[in-house]
């Protein structure tokens, strides 16, 4: 079960490229340039990296918001350039540049996002009961502490007990939701409690650890493929910025110290897996400095992948064509 | 009188062995359970101050608010930090400020490795290891009411230095120069990465140094308690070689990883040492007090150095005989009182 060499690269690799992703997402909007809004992910991608990089071709993979996902989407291999025309309303988007946040990705099992926090703890029990009929195929469910708080968080995990469903809930928990600090918003700090009140296995990680990240999120996919049921991984993270560009960074009513959030810097995943994979003799500085000028290249790419796409101007018959009527 | 310090691991009896094992989960409340039981029976004992670790999910405040009626006569509050990282540095940071200030006693409530972070922090200040964790060698199960009588006995005066007793404990040298410490064993893992800290399967470990190897033990040292035990106070460690487990020329040992998890395992080599030992492996990871931490640097020349001095334990069937035995729970007015018709 422990990590062999090449999957710690890899690891990095894409902890490294969504990074710098979420980095150019910033530097976007503060420009202009993004359609939307975006929820800055500073701090807080080993999680979806982790999380998402080894998970099987088969398996359905439901991201987090922070940075709309893009750890996961770097984990799971989505085509960057899409995301980013997607992000700026162009024809190439992966949704045809309508969704901007909401996008989706269904070539790689990823169905789409919501305004609406926790709006998918019950498609997903829906995806969990499909995946155990098709058999090796699990849900990753990745979502906040806040979504926590939603009734149908405790329906999916009681249907997914109850039909021992091969779920991973994935919990990033950075102790915030918004400007709304956890001890407002649930009895205890640790949100797996709730599962163990399902008789749910249930762990805390450190979610600012790429590789522990990636070890647990393996050992629950092994767990769910075995047929024995759903976990829950809660992974510890944090929240270096402000829930959403352009929203204030409070705590409650009150500005978060930015001594503090300096202090909190020191546990940026990328920083800490840099001294792990040089400690370890994983990776040389020179293979690393490699990794920084692929992903810098690569986000030029992307860039000028979305910038040169034309604008989306969908016709009203291709816009109905969209739109779901049951 | 001198202060108590509390100490709780809000993450110990929560890792990944809850998947890969059996392992059962200490949850935030029954570990502010078990602080509340301390609080009272510290209070209820005379003791003047406690103070706990501040942590991010502010469990010792919790536990404060908790603990109702009966503690008025006594200041607890939380130790002040100026920042909370969520890691090993808060646990690390408090116990060395507990020491700074010169505290009589710390209660630790975590696993083998919450009482590593702190042994190496706290100076001389006497343990009381309380086990919420997974691998549990060198806290022990203990009820929080008796703990926390037995903290009391200590700080009183009334129990002293016969109550303590010096855990051995193991360093890690490189080139002669110590680089890390455990307090119950360092292993030499056959993998690459640190990934989720847990050691928990039986054939990646390659080599075993044992500060303590008891046949009630559970975790990487139980490997050493199921061949050979090490009497408490003997002096010596134990440095254990491990093969493969289909090798027919080692001995086959049968012991409990983890929670549930009773393995096979192939020991090549067993010797006793006192003093230092030579890792043979080079390369791999070391864990230390079975959490994976640091890759081998095979330029270095590692050895293990066996440290009969290790941090100071409470004996707490001890502290609680002396504390009965000098009157502690004894008010000899209300018997008498009670006697009359």
């Amino acid at each position: 079960m422990a990590l062999g060499k090449e999957q710690m690269k890899l690891l990095y690799r894409n902890l490294v490229r969504a990074d710098h992703f979420d980095k150019m997402m910033m530097n976007r909007i503060m420009q202009g340039k993004l359609i939307g809004f975006y929820h800055p992910g500073d701090g807080a991608m080993a999680a979806g990296v982790g999380a998402s990089t080894f998970l099987g071709d088969d398996d359905i993979l439901n991201p987090h918001h922070r940075a709309h996902g893009l750890g996961y989407a770097a984990g799971r291999g989505v085509d960057i350039g899409r995301y980013l025309a997607e992000h700026t309303g162009k024809v190439d988007g992966c949704c045809g540049g309508r969704s901007s946040f909401h996008w989706s990705f269904p070539e790689k099992k990823m169905y789409g996002a919501s305004g609406f926090i926790g709006w998918h703890f019950c498609p997903v029990v829906g995806w969990g009961w499909a995946s155990k009929r098709k058999g090796n195929q699990m849900v990753l469910m990745a979502s906040g502490d806040g979504s926590y708080g939603q009734g149908g968080a405790h329906e999916a995990m009681l249907f997914a007990m109850n039909w021992k469903l091969p779920i991973v809930f994935f919990c990033e928990n950075n102790g915030m939701a918004i400007h709304s600090t956890i001890s407002d918003m649930h009895p205890m700090p640790d949100i797996s409690s709730l599962a163990q009140g399902y008789g749910m296995p249930a762990v805390v990680i450190d979610g600012q650890d790429v590789f522990a990240v990636a070890e647990t999120v393996m050992a629950a996919r092994k767990h769910a493929l075995a047929g024995k049921g759903p976990t829950f991984v809660e992974a510890k993270t944090l929240r270096l910025r402000e829930h959403d560009v352009g929203t204030p960074d409070l705590a409650r009513a009150e500005p978060r110290e930015a001594a503090y959030l300096e202090e909190l810097k020191k546990r940026d995943p990328v920083v800490l897996a840099t001294s792990r994979v040089l400690a370890e003799k994983v990776l040389t500085q020179k293979q690393i400095d490699k990794i920084y000028k692929d992903a810098k290249a690569e986000v030029e790419q992307v860039e000028k992948f979305a910038d040169d796409s034309p604008v989306a101007q969908p016709s009203i018959e291709e816009l109905l064509a969209g739109v779901y009527v049951a | 009188m001198k202060s108590v310090g509390i100490i709780v691991n809000p993450a110990a009896g929560k890792d990944l062995r809850r998947l890969v094992a059996f392992g059962s989960t200490a949850t935030h409340s029954e570990k502010i359970n078990a602080v509340v039981r301390i609080l009272r029976a510290l209070a209820a004992l005379g003791v003047s101050r406690v103070r706990i670790a501040p942590d991010p999910t502010n469990l010792g405040q919790r536990a404060i608010e908790a603990s109702g009626e009966g503690l008025e006569s006594m200041d607890a509050a939380c130790l002040e930090l100026p920042w909370l990282l969520g890691s090993r540095s808060d646990t690390e940071r408090a116990a060395a400020l507990m020491c700074e200030q010169d505290f009589g006693c710390i209660l630790v409530l975590g696993g083998d490795g919450t009482s590593r972070a702190v042994a190496s922090h706290c100076g001389d200040v006497p343990l009381i290891p309380i086990s919420t964790g997974t691998n549990n060698a060198f806290p022990r199960m203990l009820e929080g009411t008796l703990a926390g009588m037995a903290a009391a006995c200590v700080v009183r005066a009334l129990a002293g230095e016969e109550a303590l007793q010096r855990a051995p404990m193991l360093r890690l040298l490189a080139d002669g120069e110590e680089v890390s410490h455990a307090l119950v064993d360092i292993a030499v893992i056959d993998t690459l990465d640190s990934g989720a800290l847990a050691v928990w399967e039986g054939h990646s470990i390659r080599e075993l140094f044992l500060a303590q190897a008891r046949p009630d033990s559970i975790g990487l040292s139980a490997i050493g308690g199921c061949l050979t035990p090490l009497e408490p106070g003997c002096g010596e460690g134990l440095h254990l070689q491990l093969g493969e487990v289909d090798d027919p020329g080692c001995t086959h040992v049968t012991a409990p990883m983890a929670p549930g998890l009773v393995v096979r395992v192939a020991v090549c080599e067993c010797l006793r040492f006192t003093r230092r030992a030579a890792v043979c492996a080079r390369e791999g990871v070391f864990a230390f007090d079975g959490e994976r931490e640091m890759a081998i640097d095979n330029k270095r020349r590692w050895e293990v150095a066996y440290d009969p001095m290790g941090p100071r334990v409470v004996n707490v069937e001890q502290a609680l005989a002396l504390g009965i035995e000098r009157g502690l729970f004894r008010d000899e007015i209300l018997p008498r009182a009670q006697q009359q018709p």
